[in-house]
């Protein structure tokens, strides 16, 4: 379960960590692309695998 | 009655919640982090460019608004809702009696229904992309867009329904699993568009903000959008859920006052991270549309700027963006038709929960096929919390101040009335005035329209007023809570 946790975070550090590199012109655009997907696929599969089941209580609820 | 209808959440929704129920701020903080990262952030927050904002009152307009905004949740819903643990629609069952409830039920789905317009036509713009769909907003409001992108909200807007049909659990789970991730996406697209921008200075990036706003002009966008108009609106975009108590369902659980700080993680990532990132992203296309001198899918036929999200999270952080967008607008979408559908079977209760949630996806799929809902939804959305915010002053005005000017509080209840006129009136007449001066142009300025979101407070007010001076007209002498109970 932490190491799943662990995949997670980084996955998610993966999405912003690219664009911060890249804004500091230490790796291009393309490159952002390519590590954001791959970390969004990362996150999908191993979230739903630790995240509770629980659902909030205002997931039913209207937002804006 | 109506609000049996209202189960989803679940429990407690016609008693007080018991101690044992009771939650921590820690749940509240968590909850309210995924909150308010909806499909339309991707187009309000362009929308403010759009209109002509500047960066600086962009960026303390939003925050002095949302801090108004948590404000507003802690002193005037944590404290009713702490009071009386109640939901809004059980409170005002209680003192508007069910048939009163079904008439509010009525206008919050229709309402409901326009939002999951909005957010059905947001996904699919980000679904159009990879089609090679254009997204254009034509010059009348009542017209529908191409006859492509009005076949992708055909298809986005009924699969929504008809997942929407199967209920809410299933979407609330992916919900659960993609909001941090959401937050990632909008917070990585901000910072994208900097780079695009060629950001390296506060004062680099001031100047790409206002060469966007000029462009904007020349192609005849809105002249401006200045400071308090920005506060006002972050203020009061969500005033349905504060001004007008519909966050009392979610409160009600509160053990602890200081839980109704935690609205604040959701409104500064939500409408404050967002909202500056989504109008970066089109900060960064006119930029980039201006040096390559491509402008296919930023301009409408007629000249005009057009702010699509799907184009510009795919031009920021490419298929990333497009599923970002997806979700977004799905996630949102989906539990805002499903409630539409229990407004809608609240009012013909022999009716499937399943047929009205398709009848409320068809509604929203209809509207949604207006781009101009979409366009126009700093209107829209301020409309909504005009309309909805002021049950809340009903709310208020029974827990604060019936008992002190002589007057039975849960009027309905104690004299076992269904509809109580104080309250219809109370609301519908500021509510009418409201709306004749949101869309009749000329009655306050020179050929224009009232903002929508400036009228949630005074209607607010009027309603309260109204409500107090109606009740000391019409309420007659009603048993007590001791005979009600012996009986």
């Amino acid at each position: 379960m932490a190491a799943l946790k662990l995949v997670s975070l980084l996955a998610l550090a993966a999405t912003i960590l690219p664009s911060v590199l890249f804004l500091t012109q230490t790796v291009n655009h393309e490159t952002v692309l390519w590590v954001a997907i791959i970390s969004t696929i990362v996150w999908f599969v191993a979230t739903p695998l630790w995240m509770g089941s629980e659902l909030r209580p205002d997931l039913d609820q209207v937002e804006i | 009655m109506a609000d049996e209808n209202q189960a989803s959440s679940g429990e407690y929704e016609r008693e007080p919640v018991p101690e044992h129920a009771l939650k921590g701020p820690g749940k509240f903080w968590g909850m309210y982090a995924g909150e308010h990262a909806a499909g339309t952030e991707f187009m309000i927050g362009s929308l403010f460019l759009g209109a002509g904002a500047s960066l600086q009152d962009l960026i303390l307009g939003l925050l002095l608004g949302n801090i108004l905004a948590v404000l507003t949740w802690r002193y005037l819903v944590t404290p009713i809702a702490m009071g009386k643990r109640m939901t809004l629609y059980y409170q005002l069952e209680r003192i508007a009696g069910g048939s009163m409830v079904k008439l509010y039920n009525v206008v919050n789905g229709v309402l409901f229904c326009l939002l999951a317009g909005a957010m059905v036509t947001v996904s699919a713009t980000a679904v159009g992309v990879p089609l090679g769909i254009d997204f254009s907003v034509p010059g009348s409001a009542l017209a529908f867009g191409s006859m492509n992108f009005t076949l992708v909200v055909v298809v986005v807007g009924g699969v929504m329904a008809v997942i929407a049909a199967a209920g809410y659990e299933m979407v609330a789970r992916v919900a659960n699993v993609a909001a941090p991730w959401m937050i990632a996406i909008f917070a990585a697209c901000g910072l994208i568009s900097l780079a695009r921008m060629n950001v390296s200075s506060y004062g680099s990036l001031q100047e790409a903000w206002e060469s966007g706003i000029a462009f904007v002009r020349d192609h005849g966008g809105e002249t401006e959008f200045p400071f308090w108009q920005i506060v006002v609106f972050a203020w009061l975009c969500n005033g349905a859920m504060h001004f007008g108590m519909a966050d009392l369902s979610i409160f009600r659980f509160a053990r602890d006052k200081s839980s109704g700080w935690a609205p604040a993680i959701g409104m500064f990532l939500g409408h404050y991270m967002a909202w500056i990132a989504a109008a970066l992203m089109l900060a960064a296309a006119i930029k980039v549309s201006q040096q390559s001198g491509e402008f296919g899918g930023l301009l409408n036929g007629d000249n005009k700027v057009v702010a699509n999200p799907g184009l510009l999270a795919w031009q920021a952080i490419g298929w990333t963006g497009i599923l970002c967008v997806i979700i977004a607008g799905w996630t949102t979408a989906n539990p805002t038709i499903y409630r539409a559908g229990l407004a809608f079977q609240g009012i013909f209760p022999s009716s499937s929960r399943v047929t009205m949630t398709l009848l409320a996806g068809a509604v929203a799929t209809i509207a949604g096929a207006f781009p101009n809902l979409a366009a126009e939804l700093l209107n829209f959305v301020g409309t909504y919390g005009t309309v909805l915010g002021p049950m809340g002053a009903v709310i208020f005005v029974d827990f604060y101040l019936m008992r002190k000017f002589g007057l039975s509080d849960e009027y309905a209840t104690h004299a076992k009335s269904s509809f109580n006129p104080a309250v219809f009136l109370a609301w519908g007449i500021p509510v009418t005035v409201g709306l004749i001066l949101i869309y009749v142009k000329g009655i306050v300025y020179q050929n224009a329209t009232v903002f929508p979101a400036y009228l949630v407070v005074p209607c607010w007010i009027a309603c309260a007023v109204l409500y107090l001076v109606l009740s000391k007209i019409t309420q007659r002498p009603v048993p007590s809570y001791d005979k009600l109970a012996a009986n």
